[in-house]
């Protein structure tokens, strides 16, 4: 049985039980407590990771080449990596009022043989240390299978230009995925940046991602 | 900066609970420009999370305002301060700095005084007692004086996952 709202809103004492409410028009009130992302990062299995040196973007949409790869170590039935979010940061000037767009790859198969561990990931939730299974590596080379051009894709918006500009660093993206990439054990999860012109050294991109027990992969 | 930083913040926030306490749930960080700087230019803001607990409170230099209204005075424990220099253990290395939002637009204009960012991060981090989170932005001129940074938080207790 849950109790009718009308205009007036409770104001309940500690401890006590309650029913839950509906409007008036039949709805069933349910607030949002806390941000979204509170209760996921606070589990403390939630990180993020990007480039540690500057790297130089793509002017074609590549094939085997990547900025920056996410491996996931998990054992068959472990974690998923569930992507967070990315981004893209200008970091050395490049040509003047110049886009770039992030580009993302999926294996499309488990890859058995792990990348190297050259960046340490790290916490959304201060002081906890990584204790996951994840390979982030940069430069590397993916398989001729998934490292085609037909399975890079863009994501997010580009930052706009800035007409007149003659010095671009600071220009930054960044794109929500929401979950919209899945990462299973063994599979892997790369990221560059294409912009028109390969300006050496300019540009770090990262990635946030959750680590989570899903429903396996049938 | 002009350059992603080491040790150097903008603005830093301590979790000054116990350790059982309140953690700081990170609403939204924001930066704005107030003097004029180098004409269309850009700026990023960027985000340091604490690698590990710091026991020593950072200086209480400006006091938390409430976002809701009618409550003057703040009675939490965090400590807020500007100019804070991060130790390189806690997280005070360029590889510990990340890049939050998208780049805002400037179309045109010799001056860009009241261009702003803000970032909302839903949650995206947390600060449990004696962590920090640290801001700082990057843009192509270091013009001085020219930029205020912010953060805005929720403090409440969390599950403690270990």
């Amino acid at each position: 049985m849950m109790a009718v709202r009308g205009s007036q809103q409770p104001n309940y004492a500690e401890g006590t039980d309650e029913q839950p409410q509906l409007n008036t028009r039949g709805e069933q009130i349910v607030a949002q407590g806390l941000p979204p992302l509170a209760q996921l990062v606070s589990c403390g299995n939630s990180y993020q990771a990007g480039t540690t040196t500057a790297a130089t973007p793509v002017v074609a949409i590549p094939t085997t080449a990547a900025l920056i790869g996410l491996w996931n170590g998990e054992q068959d039935n472990g974690k998923c990596y569930v992507i967070d979010s990315v981004w893209a940061l200008v970091v050395a000037s490049t040509a003047a009022q110049q886009t770039m767009s992030i580009l993302g790859n999926i294996s499309m198969a488990q890859i058995p043989t792990a990348i190297a561990n050259t960046i340490t990931p790290r916490p959304l939730r201060a002081g906890q240390p990584y204790r996951g299974n994840a390979r982030i590596a940069v430069g590397i080379t993916l398989n001729t299978t998934d490292g085609v051009a037909a399975n890079w894709f863009p994501i997010g918006n580009n930052p706009p230009q800035i007409a007149g500009a003659t010095n671009n660093i600071g220009s930054s993206m960044e794109w929500d995925c929401k979950g919209m990439f899945i990462i299973p054990p063994k599979n892997q999860f790369s990221l560059t940046v294409i912009a028109p012109a390969a300006t050496a050294s300019s540009v770090q991109v990262g990635f946030r991602w959750h680590e989570l027990q899903l429903p396996p992969v049938v | 900066v002009t350059a992603i930083p080491s040790t150097a913040c903008l603005l830093g926030l301590w979790n000054g609970e116990p350790d059982n306490g309140k953690s700081y749930i990170i609403e939204s960080v924001f930066a704005m420009r107030i003097v004029t700087s180098a004409a269309f230019q850009e700026m990023t803001i960027l985000t340091n999370v604490s690698l590990q607990p710091i026991p020593t409170a950072i200086a209480n230099t400006l006091t938390p305002r409430c976002l809701s209204g009618n409550r003057i005075g703040y009675g939490g424990n965090a400590r807020v301060a500007v100019g804070i220099t991060l130790a390189a253990a806690a997280g005070g290395v360029a590889s510990n700095w990340f890049p939050v939002g998208n780049t805002y637009q400037i179309a045109s204009g010799a001056t860009n005084l009241g261009g702003t960012r803000e970032v909302n991060v839903q949650g995206r981090y947390i600060i449990p007692p004696k962590g920090q989170f640290s801001l700082s932005v990057i843009a192509p001129v270091a013009t001085a004086s020219s930029i205020v940074c912010g953060v805005r938080w929720h403090e409440a207790i969390l599950p403690v996952y270990v």
